[in-house]
């Protein structure tokens, strides 16, 4: 596999990866609380490979968006932006509130109204944000799973080879 | 090297954020302290109502991708 197949195929993975852990840390009756905030803490990993795995993209849109070129890329680019000071807000507003991960550290935490309601309002923008970044990039995405991801061709589904845009 | 510096730079956006919002809303304080028995045991976790949850939350985020693609035209 060359190298930009296998860079691509990583980002895919990366990808689902961190839809699948969004998805968990919204169900904290499955995983409980104190997997909730392990997961929740460890968010940030999956968030960072994602940027840098994106970094052509973030320098490209923000040369774009100061050149004011397409209004469309300059509106993903700002729910893009949206999108990563909510999850930093709820990831921080859940570290503060935290009853499990930073005890664990030997730091006592203050269950404070302000900061919970913060961590719960915050989840339905972000939710929506996610949504949208989805709807906004879901051909790559479909065209990325149709090309990188094994599971289907195991299956004995055909791949669909079609030009990435 | 240049991994290393966005890291970084991702990491100073991140830290801007959380002081921007700890600045507005202050450290947490016991005076503003949610009385709750236990938080761990309110959410212990149980199948049932975990698999609903993840199911309700997983459709809802796929009504808005449905919603933004088919009614709202969100696409690059």
């Amino acid at each position: 596999m060359s190298k930009v197949r296998w860079r691509r195929a990583g980002a895919i993975y990366v990808d689902i990866a961190l839809l699948g852990v969004i998805l968990l840390l919204y169900s904290p009756r499955l995983t409980g609380l104190p997997v909730h905030e392990w997961l929740g803490v460890a968010l940030g990993l999956p968030v960072v490979v994602h940027l840098l795995w994106s970094w052509s993209w973030i320098r490209t849109a923000t040369t774009q968006f100061i050149a004011r070129r397409d209004a469309r890329a300059r509106a993903n680019y700002i729910a893009n932006w949206i999108l990563f000071v909510l999850i930093v807000v709820e990831v921080a507003s859940g570290i503060a509130i935290s009853e499990v991960a930073l005890p664990a550290f030997g730091v006592s935490t203050i269950n404070d109204r302000t900061w919970r309601a913060l961590h719960n309002q915050t989840l339905n923008a972000t939710l929506l944000l996610l949504g949208i970044h989805a709807a906004m990039n879901w051909r790559l995405l479909v065209v990325g799973i149709r090309r990188y991801i094994t599971i289907p061709r195991l299956l004995g589904v055909k791949r669909r080879v079609s030009t990435p845009t | 090297m240049r991994v290393a510096a966005r890291v970084l730079g991702i990491l100073l956006v991140a830290l801007a954020i959380v002081v921007t919002v700890l600045l507005w809303l202050g450290p947490p304080t016991l005076a503003r302290e949610y009385v709750v028995k236990s938080e761990v045991a309110r959410f212990a976790p149980t199948i049932g109502h975990g698999l609903i949850q993840l199911g309700g939350e997983s459709f809802l985020l796929a009504v808005v991708i449905y919603a933004s693609r088919r009614w709202f035209r969100v696409r690059l």
